[in-house]
């Protein structure tokens, strides 16, 4: 069965390309390697927290630094969409979560602080909105509640380390308690995805609320991690809240992230109500190309190597971590239609000597070069497959860790390369 | 003491990202199994291929696969796990129980032969009490009841003619428990211009690589490729109607067995909706269906998703007009072929299966669809709805009769009547 578009790769890049193609009519595929990495990293959106990367103090105004790094960087994936597209792609973004009562929220133009489950704060643009009541720690006393048998979590490690923020007045009580869940849960698995799902339960919760009410000392607020539910987090908060008689807030923490999950799901159901076929769990293997087109991509599943075929494609395969680039020894490569990688000119300068420093390192920047469609390039510079189409972090020319732009360059580029493949 | 498995794997490389973890329906029901990056990849970085594994749970795996689709870094998960198991089933020497629950198809054929006494047995509670007591097959779960005919005898007495050939992979339960699929299949490929052929099969030996019997397993494989292959060789295309028996020949054969010849036989064998779906795109499916004006509830067997070749039985019930048929994406049914009959896994088989039950409740037809005798046993158990295969959908599409031929509910046509 022929396609119109055929994306690969299941990120937040591949998803939000898939998502534009469906909403315009498209017939679309998407196939991943794995379930996408949504679930490992993602919390917040990041647009941009840091810029320029000699300026050590977070961004509070985002615009007029996306206007500069646009002006400034431009083979930087933000300057190939420009600031209205970037823009549109954040609507398109939030009009995924239609009249859900879990959105991703902010303020336009500006970055919000969110205090994160180590202590700190991090300049984030879009936040989920399980997390929006924990800005109140910098003014309020609060209680962050961690739970026993879940390591991914320690609330006194956290409260103390925002005890120390500049930004919090030192006098201001925030307390960490470890809360044990052996004998409320029926079911006695922690894993993240599994306290989410017995946050949904009833009983789960009274019981739970039960055991934090016994150790607050008249705090307001509450935090936990980011596990209050998989499918309705806003229903879970506002019940928690209901019992334990304080605002209730979701810390991110160390992956896999529920968060994430949940985005997944919402795309995926998205996906799913417009006629969108997903296929996950197998590599691609080559593509075909012929006259300077894509005609199909190779799937290599147990039962045999499987061509599907389309009009265009979207390839949005992610960085190392997801495989969307290789490091091959000495040389850096794209191993599924052999694009030149744009990267630095020797194995020695892939790394600088400071790990944390400011500057990043160089081989973050590595990728794929490509015209202001999104369309591959040459080492010439000229066009290599006019139907295919480049999404998040296989683009490089930026380190969307260094820079907090993880989310927003991906959301970006994958609403920018479906509309460059549909105009 | 006989130590004859070695682990072969790609555990090196695991990132650690634990996305398995979180989406392994076992992990999610309870805390008794480690997960498969604990029992898989990590334990696999300390284990020597002699030693006998530590305990993390392995038997708990219910098999469905879903770690090694969601992994993003390739790593053969579940085949890890499932080596581990087999080790620890080495280890621990012959178990009645998994015996019994591997080799049910050698019962089949006695089974229907005598099925008024077979299923007033199954259903007897002294029976069961036994069972659950000695064996530790959990008696709050039916047994599936064994028809008064095989698809087998059924077939026999059948003239099947047209101007294509096909042949038909029909697997036990087919043959023994529910007849009708057998009977659809054959119909629906007839009424596409096929001549429907039965090559020499026996039990593909899934339920016995669930048991962790990989020996068993791998003889089964060996007779049905022995018997298969010449057929494929001979220009026939295999159909399947069971994703397990299909998932088992195509996949497992040739990937984790490793059966000489069954990477051949894998080109050539073909989920039934899959093949049907080929013929509609190069315009050969005679699509003259009757309209019917239902909405219907599809769930997605595991085994189908392992295969990598989308949702074939999804594209193929959308041809027919007026039908809405929804996929009801609520995961693993919790059935796991044997693995809910065993007393000790019981609770979390039916933990895992609540979400399903649920979203399948809440649609509120009468039948659900889904192409795996398993998940359509389970689904039946959770919630009292009837369960036909999609071909069965299909065969009565045809002829107008929508869903008063397929019975779906589990009983057997000679009690029914």
């Amino acid at each position: 069965m022929k396609h119109d578009v055929l994306v690969i790769g299941m990120g937040l890049s591949g998803l939000m390309a898939a998502k534009t193609a469906a909403d315009h009519g498209l017939k679309t595929m998407v196939l991943g390697k794995g379930a996408g990495m949504l679930q490992a990293f993602l919390e917040g959106i990041d647009l941009l927290g840091y810029y320029p990367e000699d300026n050590p103090g977070m961004l509070e105004g985002v615009r007029p630094a996306l206007e500069n790094l646009i002006q400034n960087h431009p083979e930087h994936p933000y300057a190939k969409v420009g600031l209205e597209e970037i823009e549109n792609g954040l609507k398109a973004f939030a009009g995924l979560f239609g009249t859900k009562s879990y959105q991703y929220n902010g303020t336009p133009g500006r970055n919000s602080l969110l205090p994160t489950g180590i202590g700190s704060l991090k300049p984030s643009y879009l936040i989920p909105s399980t997390m929006n009541a924990g800005k109140g720690i910098l003014s309020e006393p609060a209680l962050l509640v961690g739970f026993q048998e879940f390591g991914n979590f320690y609330a006194a490690y956290a409260a103390r380390n925002f005890q120390r923020l500049p930004q919090r007045n030192e006098d201001l009580p925030i307390r960490g308690e470890s809360i044990s869940l052996s004998d409320i849960s029926e079911r006695k698995a922690f894993h993240p995805a599994a306290l989410a799902l017995q946050f949904e339960e009833d009983g789960f919760r009274k019981k739970l609320a039960e055991k934090i009410k016994k150790v607050m000392k008249g705090e307001n607020l509450v935090g936990f991690p980011a596990v209050l539910g998989l499918k309705n987090p806003e229903n879970v908060k506002l019940d928690l809240e209901e019992q334990i008689g304080a605002k209730v807030f979701e810390l991110p923490i160390l992956p896999p992230s529920v968060p994430g999950m949940r985005l997944f799901e919402i795309f995926k159901d998205h996906l799913r109500a417009k006629g969108v076929r997903m296929i996950f769990g197998f590599e691609a293997g080559l593509a075909i190309q012929k006259n300077g087109r894509c005609q199909g991509v190779i799937l290599k599943t147990p039962a045999g190597e499987k061509v599907h075929e389309a009009d265009s494609f979207i390839l949005a395969t992610g960085g190392f971590f997801g495989g969307g680039l290789q490091a091959q020894g000495d040389r850096i490569v794209e191993p599924l239609f052999k694009l030149p990688v744009a990267q630095p000119g020797a194995r020695s300068d892939w790394f600088q000597y400071e790990f944390l420093g400011r500057r990043g390192h160089p081989i973050n920047q590595s990728g794929i070069r490509t015209n202001s469609r999104l369309n591959p390039l040459d080492q010439s510079g000229k066009v290599l497959l006019e139907n295919l189409f480049l999404a998040g972090r296989i683009l490089g020319h930026h380190d969307a860790l260094r820079e907090k732009s993880l989310g927003g360059v991906d959301i970006a580029t994958g609403y920018k390369a479906m509309r460059n493949l549909i105009s | 003491m006989k130590k004859r498995i070695a682990i072969a794997d790609r555990s090196d490389q695991c990132i650690q990202c634990g996305i398995c973890t979180e989406y392994c329906p076992v992990v999610r029901a309870t805390g008794r199994f480690s997960g498969p990056k604990l029992a898989g990849p990590d334990a696999q970085r300390f284990r020597r291929p002699q030693d006998p594994p530590e305990d993390l749970g392995v038997g708990l795996c219910i098999g469905c696969g879903t770690c090694d689709l969601v992994c993003p870094s390739g790593v053969n998960i579940s085949a890890l796990n499932l080596m581990a198991m087999a080790k620890a089933g080495d280890e621990k020497g012959f178990n009645l129980r998994n015996w019994l629950l591997g080799h049910t198809h050698l019962f089949g054929r006695l089974a229907t032969a005598f099925s008024p006494i077979t299923n007033w047995v199954l259903g007897s509670p002294l029976f069961r009490g036994v069972l659950d007591r000695l064996l530790a097959i959990d008696k709050r779960r039916s047994l599936p009841a064994y028809e008064g005919q095989t698809f087998r005898q059924w077939f026999d007495g059948h003239r099947s003619g047209g101007k294509k050939r096909v042949a038909y992979f029909y697997g036990c339960y087919t043959n023994t428990n529910e007849v009708d699929v057998g009977v659809a299949v054959v119909q629906v490929l007839e009424k596409n211009g096929f001549e429907v052929i039965i090559p020499r099969q026996e039990c593909c030996g899934a339920p016995l690589l669930g048991q962790g019997d990989l020996e068993g397993a791998r003889a089964a494989g060996n007779r049905n490729v022995r018997a298969l292959l010449p057929v494929a060789d001979a220009g026939y295309d295999i159909l399947f109607s069971s994703t397990t028996c299909g998932q088992m020949i195509r996949c497992e054969y040739p990937g984790f067995l490793k059966i000489a010849g069954a990477e051949r036989l894998a080109a050539r064998i073909f989920d039934v909706c899959e093949y049907l779906m080929m013929l509609h795109d190069r315009g050969e499916l005679n699509v003259d269906f009757q309209p019917r004006k239902e909405r219907l509830p599809y769930h997605v067997p595991c085994h189908l998703k392992s295969m990598g070749i989308g949702l074939p039985a999804l594209d193929l019930l959308q041809l027919i007009p007026g039908l809405e048929v929804i996929e009801i994406d609520a995961g693993c049914c919790g059935l796991g072929g044997t693995y809910g009959f065993k007393k000790d896994l019981f609770d979390v088989s039916a933990t895992i299966g609540e979400k399903l039950g649920k979203a399948l409740k809440a649609f509120g037809a009468p039948v659900a669809v889904s192409d795996c005798e398993a998940c359509r046993m389970e689904i039946r158990t959770l919630t009292g709805l009837k369960a036909v295969h999609p071909l069965q959908v299909l065969r009565d599409a045809y002829d107008g009769s929508h869903g008063r031929k397929s019975a779906g509910d589990g009983t057997p046509d000679d009690l029914r009547k």
